[in-house]
């Protein structure tokens, strides 16, 4: 298994990345990888971000289903802004690997969305997937990349809201990661 | 001068309706389309456009044949150049089928043109000594790709290019911070116009218009 830090732009630092890699690594003898443009002080393995075509910010989440994103089998992505409480594995270990899963931010389900507010339950926080398996996904994206980045706010929007087959973490997950942005 | 004309307004309309009633069987027509094109239309837009055109149709004569217009989103650059009087052949060139499809319904004038395609990849095809090449959304726009044209072009084509330094939106893969900095990424050879507009007071627009 390959677990991806991803870091682009600057709102985050390299020791945002060294921060998720300390806290998780009791947890698990997986890979990590931090998938950046600047690999400056980033105590990881680091791989580049494709220059083309270029996205923005947590845009670059897409390059990870792309034919030829150059780690294989399963992986998985935890974003830098959030907090890990106990050990994620089981949780993750348990998914059905021929889909992509994200977790749920179930306190959104009896909130009223309009559909053209284009809102989503899915919270890639954590995504699991399984590299080059899902690339049909990428090619949906790359048909229309500008369109897609000003109709949706992030890849979660677009996930939901596309023909995508996905999954969720069970909400056991919760239990274990903080995602509530300001941690 | 009025450049855009209650008739213009009219078709708008008619275009938010044509979108909802296509929306309701067609799922390549979504509900972002009436924001999409709204903003398209909106009072930066119109203000970007008519400070291009009028920028530019000070500089122009009539040796120029024709106008390509890259990333023409719904057509407004080239529905403002035309209605100021510019009347050779204006090819727009938008990846969005859709959008070429909406613009086509807004067009008011015979001279205006919509492809469907890559700007920088049919670029060659246009590229002469009497064509303006115009493209108002370079920030949209990868910088590799973009400074390769202004490379390739023509010594003589006339070129139109805006980019900004609205860095949080998404979308924007190519701002600058400064009207220096944008000059600097194109290595045009002659500028014979540049500028900055503030939007709101968030964030600088810069337009150059050079060889």
């Amino acid at each position: 298994m390959n677990i991806i830090l991803l870091k682009h732009g600057t709102k985050y630092s390299a020791d945002d990345v060294n921060k998720i890699y300390i806290a998780l690594s009791p947890y698990t003898s997986a890979k990590f990888y931090c998938f950046t443009e600047d690999k400056t002080d980033v105590i990881i393995d680091c791989i580049n971000i494709p220059s083309k075509p270029k996205l923005m910010r947590w845009w670059n989440k897409m390059h990870l289903f792309r034919e030829d994103f150059e780690l294989e089998g399963k992986c998985v992505l935890f974003d830098l802004d959030i907090k890990i409480l106990s050990d994620p594995f089981p949780y993750i270990n348990s998914i059905d690997w021929n889909y992509p899963t994200f977790m749920k931010d179930t306190w959104k389900k009896d909130k009223f969305f309009s559909e053209h507010s284009y809102d989503t339950e899915l919270n890639s926080s954590v995504l699991a997937w399984t590299s080059k398996q899902n690339s049909y996904i990428w090619n949906i994206f790359n048909k229309n990349i500008d369109y897609y980045t000003r109709k949706y706010k992030g890849i979660d929007r677009f996930f939901w809201h596309e023909e995508i087959q996905w999954r969720n973490f069970d909400d056991g997950i919760h239990n274990t990661i903080d995602v509530s942005k300001d941690t | 001068m009025e450049y855009i004309t209650p008739s213009m307004y009219r078709k708008i309309l008619d275009v938010i309706t044509h979108i909802y009633t296509r929306s309701t069987y067609d799922k390549t027509y979504d509900l972002f389309r009436f924001k999409d094109v709204l903003d398209s239309f909106s009072a930066g837009q119109i203000m970007n456009k008519v400070w291009a055109v009028e920028e530019l149709n000070k500089v122009i004569d009539d040796s120029y044949k024709e106008c390509i217009v890259i990333g023409s989103w719904y057509g407004l650059f080239a529905h403002l150049f035309a209605e100021s009087g510019f009347n050779k052949k204006i090819y727009n060139i938008e990846l969005d089928d859709i959008c070429n499809e909406i613009a086509q319904m807004l067009k008011a004038h015979n001279n205006i043109v919509f492809k469907t395609g890559d700007g920088m990849e049919l670029f060659d095809k246009h590229n002469h000594h009497d064509r303006i090449v115009v493209c108002t959304a370079c920030e949209h726009i990868d910088n590799e790709e973009l400074s390769f044209i202004v490379q390739q072009k023509h010594e003589d084509m006339l070129m139109c290019l805006q980019s900004n330094n609205y860095y949080e939106i998404n979308s924007h893969i190519n701002c600058h911070d400064s009207l220096e900095h944008f000059i600097d990424s194109l290595s045009l050879k002659n500028i014979i116009y540049s500028g900055t507009k503030n939007h709101k007071d968030e964030y600088d627009r810069f337009m150059v218009i050079g060889k």
